[in-house]
């Protein structure tokens, strides 16, 4: 698998709670999902991928070659964007624009502009453009995401990026990540955070889960979905197959729970069906086992 | 030069130079009207007379800390709950820019103080308006070196503590200086000079201490 970044023994530090140590490999050409629950970490991840706070240990290597993201041609590569409140607060369309344009090679202002009319946000030709502080979280978050996209970047990290947007929104958003993959021709990336897949699940390609801290596991998406399987039955047949399961949720009349795909055949002579999960069901189970074996 | 404003506008946009620009105009356009007023029959009025060259000097002292107010807002990008905060440590060479945006911040800042003072002085001379250029580069450049040597603090009240007694010192200051007149008496020349010329000290160790650190300063944590 060719890597778009490695990251070997990476761990942050805080107070209460600490990164790592982390070892993965994020795969050049693919989406990768960020997944985990509010506090696992991803975006002091994400931060510390880019360069937002200072890792204290590891080492992470960008495009195979490159092993210190402070280098400016490693930053012009890598398209940045964090929360809805990534930009000064006081900032209009027009400032962003002449802040990005100074600061960025390849920002274009005309692919601003149209992005800006496309997500139909205040561009900087706006008669009278709002401060971000004036708009709403879904508005800036666009206006971001419309700052990220109108530069040539050959991998985008993007902090949560469909939590401020509606689900019309999050569709159009998967889209153009899409587009973006597509474009690059198997040379371009995305990363992004998410704690919630449902509405991102059909971007991503690759999936990597965290739990305090931890990667509890990583894998293709499709592999994913063979390696574990959702098993569903009768809650009086619960009692029979709950050592099988790795985590489940249960009421009066059915009972489904996540399993490794290995134990299907022995489900199935337990009359229990099994079925190959969505990535939501796999975030949700493999979450739940992750707390209940802390 | 050209690569300080570069970053200064990266760190910036137009907002804070529109602002700042602004907020520049508005002062000037009150400098001007006073001048103005003052020359018509009003001057005759001791309570109008009195008014201007009161209320000129004390105004006159808080104009020139808006570059110490603009520097101050610089320095806050640097605090990790700022929005822009990540924007801007993301962005290429943002520790090189930063230094540069913050040079260049100083400069206009005393630029703003230069100004001032030449206004202050051309509109209003002849008037009584005492030693407040003076108390106008005292107060400027100590906020400024203050603003300097505490910017990349991670402690903000220590910044604003720090600024408190300057705000409040300046209109004490003044305020002191024109209750010893009332009474004949005045604070010997020497004393505010040397006020100046520990304002001037603090203003270049600041200068020099944040020309130096602030590189490493912004990429911390």
């Amino acid at each position: 698998m060719d890597s778009i970044l490695t990251a070997k023994g990476l761990t942050k530090k805080y107070n209460k709670f600490t990164l790592g140590e982390l070892d993965f490999e994020i795969p050049k050409g693919f989406a990768t999902a960020l997944i985990g629950a509010n506090g696992a970490g991803k975006t002091t991840l994400i931060d510390a991928l880019c360069g937002v706070i200072r890792k204290n240990d590891g080492e992470v290597t960008y495009f195979g070659q490159y092993k210190d993201i402070d280098l400016p041609e490693v930053r012009e590569k890598i398209g940045y964007c964090a929360s809805s409140a990534f930009f000064p607060q006081g900032w209009t369309a027009k400032d962003i624009a002449m802040s990005m344009e100074l600061a960025f090679k390849s920002f274009s202002r005309e692919k601003f502009r149209s992005l800006c009319e496309q997500l139909d946000v205040d561009s900087d030709i706006t008669k009278k453009p709002k401060q971000m502080y004036k708009q709403s979280d879904g508005n800036r978050m666009r206006t971001s995401l419309a700052a990220v996209f109108a530069r040539e970047t050959d991998l985008l990290i993007l902090d949560e990026p469909g939590s401020s947007l509606d689900p019309l929104m999050r569709d159009r958003l998967c889209d153009r990540l899409r587009e973006y993959l597509d474009d690059g021709n198997g040379e371009k990336s995305i990363i992004f955070s998410t704690h919630n897949i449902a509405d991102m699940e059909n971007a991503a390609d690759y999936a990597i889960f965290m739990d305090k801290g931890k990667i509890i596991e990583q894998g293709f998406v499709e592999d994913l979905k063979e390696k574990y399987i959702i098993a569903r039955g009768a809650a009086e047949d619960y009692n029979k197959v709950k050592d099988m399961l790795m985590s489940h949720s249960k009421n009066r009349t059915v009972f489904d729970g996540l399993a490794l795909a290995e134990k299907a055949e022995e489900l199935a002579k337990l009359g229990v069906d099994s079925e190959a999960p969505t990535l939501q069901q796999l975030s949700i189970g493999l979450l739940k086992y992750a707390e209940e074996t802390r | 030069m050209k690569e300080m404003f570069r970053s200064f506008r990266i760190f910036t946009g137009a907002y804070t130079l529109k602002n700042t620009a602004q907020l520049l105009l508005t002062f000037f356009a009150i400098f001007a009207a006073m001048s103005l007023l003052s020359a018509v029959p009003v001057k005759e009025d001791s309570f109008a007379a009195g008014f201007f060259t009161s209320f000129i000097p004390g105004f006159s002292m808080f104009v020139p800390m808006c570059g110490a107010f603009l520097l101050n807002a610089l320095y806050s990008y640097n605090l990790p709950q700022m929005q822009g905060f990540k924007y801007l440590h993301s962005i290429p060479d943002d520790n090189k820019a930063f230094r540069q945006a913050i040079a260049a911040a100083n400069i206009v800042a005393l630029g703003i103080l230069l100004i001032t003072i030449v206004i202050n002085t051309l509109l209003f001379y002849g008037f009584e308006i005492g030693t407040s250029p003076l108390f106008a580069v005292f107060i400027s450049l100590l906020a400024i070196g203050v603003t300097n040597l505490l910017g990349c603090t991670k402690k903000q009240w220590l910044r604003f503590v720090a600024m408190m007694p300057l705000l409040v010192g300046a209109g004490f200051a003044f305020g002191f200086s024109a209750a010893l007149q009332e009474n004949g008496k005045s604070l010997p020349d020497y004393v505010l000079w040397i006020a100046c010329g520990i304002s001037i000290v603090v203003y270049f160790a600041g200068l020099i201490y944040t020309l130096n650190k602030t590189e490493k300063k912004w990429r911390r944590e």
